[in-house]
């Protein structure tokens, strides 16, 4: 650009002596000493073909007198091919060849376009853009005797200006240059899609319209902050045409230039934040209806163990009275009284078993665990003995298999043992030869247990009410017990992490299975 | 002479057998519904061994335990519950026993006569 113009003052301050050298150039007869020419010719013509620039000299008429290398190189003309035909005829598009032929025909040096661009059609039919700064060589006379255009081939400069323009413009975000005022100087289309104003609206308008978070003056406050920073990125709101509020988060930069311009990126993130805000909401829900199940819980684990405990009293009155009975009164009953006497007995000692395992239950689900390696052999011997004391009078066979290790509370696995163990016990009591099995085999990093029975079993489609409290599948008289035990064995694992699960075939004893984590 | 017990108990059943019970072991037994009866009829009855529940209406076993050892030091208190989480405390408060709750009461026979007979051995003299 500078070199440009430096070029073209040169040409300027020479201009009679260049007229000169011109008249030489399109080779006119020349009186003159040979010797000084050539050597004035041969300098203008290496400074003329060295630059960058485009040159071309026209005559009054609008004919080709001088074409330097810049311009061969931009058309693919020689000079040789175009020199003293006319330049409309060659370079310029129909519509404006007429004009500029028009004007060649009353050539006034008043009258003179100084700076303008153009496009120039190439040897090959492709368009060149040219930007031109154009003067005039007069004659004594002071008419137009030669035209200098200087110019610059500003294709690929225009085209990646049209090409940056054209992605701003159709950005998915929204985009702004503004001045320091605030002023906007350029928007793109997203961002009128976004507010509702046209980009005409929108280029007469001022960031004080559009935001809606920030006073005007703490916008300006705001412009300053970014000029000494050099940039900011940040969220507010802007109000729409339409009156709409959406947030946007805006990435700025200040570019120092002339009087300084902030370059602006804007998204919508009201779906974002629209987004996120559910998202909190359902947590915050979530959390809500959590702590309200737990607190549920734990009432309805107070509620339970406080039960048992409140039922205990009045059976306790009612089992004390009735042993009075039995024990100072027998004589004052007849023999149905006697039977009924032994049968509120009875029932007696049943709830209060019942009582003793629904605390049990309520302990199973309320103590904190207190975990430790357990020696499974060990816990294994140790209830069995516990239960063979129990048993006696039958044949019944113990098999204790080698066991994996387990980590859990050994009190709680304790009691699973004891339940499962005493089930089966239970239910192979109407065997000739009862056997009963302990196993159990490590896979996948859990530790998988077994107590496997040949007792009277259980279909399978009663599985899944196994471990229900309350739920038996048989009926009291035939097998006693309160149908809490398998449900304390399934809360005892699933606290543990393991799973707990049975198989069998009816009248061919049952499995059941426990894991633990090792 | 016959050794005075008196029985706190707000469950008129249990009270119906628990005085059944004592009488036939030759105790004298009388009976309060709650706490507040129990420190009314301490002054009255002058109980050798005090049987207390411990989850009453108007007065419970906790607060009539301080009221009445308070008064009487020496009485010996048996707590009879069916709530197992109050023995450490209580028992720290001064009571002489806790027993749970249940249809046979020999336990509760047996505890009783081994308090009386402790007492009956020599008092320190400053507390005769």
């Amino acid at each position: 650009m500078m070199n440009e113009k430096m070029t073209r003052q040169r040409l300027l301050k020479r201009q009679p002596k260049l007229g000169q050298e011109i008249t030489q150039l399109k080779g006119t007869p020349c009186n003159q000493a040979e010797t000084r020419h050539n050597k004035d010719r041969n300098f203008i013509s290496t400074l003329l073909n060295t630059i960058a620039a485009l040159v071309v000299v026209l005559d009054r008429e609008g004919r080709i007198v001088y074409f330097n290398r810049a311009c061969e190189k931009a058309t693919g003309y020689s000079f040789a091919e175009v020199k003293g035909k006319n330049l409309w005829d060659i370079f310029l598009i129909t519509e404006e060849a007429e004009s500029v032929k028009n004007f060649f025909s009353n050539l006034r040096a008043d009258q003179f376009p100084n700076e303008y661009e153009n496009y120039w059609i190439t040897k090959d039919g492709s368009y060149r853009l040219i930007a031109w700064s154009n003067a005039a060589l007069l004659d004594e006379s002071g008419s137009v005797e030669h035209i200098i255009g200087t110019g610059i081939d500003i294709t690929e400069r225009k085209r990646a200006e049209e090409e940056y323009k054209t992605i701003l413009r159709t950005a998915m975000d929204g985009f702004w240059i503004t001045d320091m005022q605030g002023r906007f100087l350029e928007v793109n289309d997203a961002y009128c899609n976004l507010i509702g104003y046209t980009r005409d609206e929108l280029l007469n308008m001022n960031i004080r319209d559009v935001e809606a978070a920030e006073k005007p003056e703490e916008t300006a406050q705001h412009i300053q902050r970014i000029m000494e920073f050099g940039g900011d990125r940040f969220e507010t709101r802007h109000k729409c045409k339409d009156g709409r509020i959406v947030d946007i988060e805006v990435s700025v930069n200040y570019l120092n230039v002339k009087a300084g311009r902030l370059v602006v990126f804007l998204r919508n993130i009201t779906r974002r934040k629209q987004v996120s805000e559910e998202i909190r909401k359902i947590n915050e829900d979530l959390r809500r209806r959590t702590s309200e199940l737990e607190a549920a819980n734990r009432e309805l684990e107070a509620f339970s163990y406080s039960a048992s405990h409140d039922l205990r009293t009045p059976l306790v009155a009612i089992g004390s009275l009735a042993r009075i009975l039995r024990e100072k009164y027998l004589n004052h009953f007849d023999d149905k009284c006697k039977e009924f006497l032994g049968a509120i007995l009875g029932e007696t000692q049943r709830m209060s078993r019942l009582i003793d395992d629904l605390l049990a239950l309520s302990r199973s689900g309320r103590q904190a665990l207190q975990l430790s390696d357990i020696d499974m052999n060990e816990l294994a011997k140790s209830v069995v003995e516990e239960l063979k004391l129990l048993e006696t009078g039958r044949g019944l066979q113990l098999n204790l298999e080698p066991l994996p290790a387990a980590h859990g509370d050994q009190r709680m696995i304790r009691q699973v043992l004891m339940n499962l163990l005493s089930n089966a016990m239970k239910f192979t009591r109407r065997n000739q030869e009862g056997a009963i099995e302990i196993g159990g085999k490590t896979e996948d990093g859990m530790s998988i247990y077994y107590v496997k029975d040949n007792g009277v079993g259980f279909d399978l489609a009663d599985a899944n009410k196994l471990f229900k409290v309350f739920e038996r599948l048989h009926s009291s008289e035939e097998f006693e017990g309160t149908g809490i035990g398998l449900a304390i064995v399934w809360r005892i694992i699933q606290r543990h992490g393991g799973r707990v699960w049975a198989e069998s075939k009816k009248n061919e004893g049952a499995t059941f299975y426990f894991t633990l984590p090792q | 002479m016959k050794k005075r017990i008196l029985v706190v108990e707000d469950e008129a059943a249990l009270r119906l057998a628990y005085e059944e019970e004592l009488k036939a072991e030759g105790y004298d037994v009388s009976t309060a519904r709650n706490g507040k009866e129990a420190l009314s009829l301490l002054k009255k009855k002058r109980p050798n061994l005090i049987i207390l529940d411990i989850i009453m209406p108007e007065m419970g076993g906790m607060e009539a335990l301080i009221r009445i050892l308070s008064e009487e030091r020496d009485i010996p208190i048996i707590l009879h519950t069916s709530y197992p989480e109050y023995k450490r405390d209580l028992m720290s408060w001064g009571a002489d026993a806790y027993i749970m709750k249940s249809d046979d009461l020999n336990e509760l026979k047996e505890k009783i006569r081994e308090l009386l007979e402790k007492r009956r051995e020599p008092k320190p003299a400053q507390e005769q």
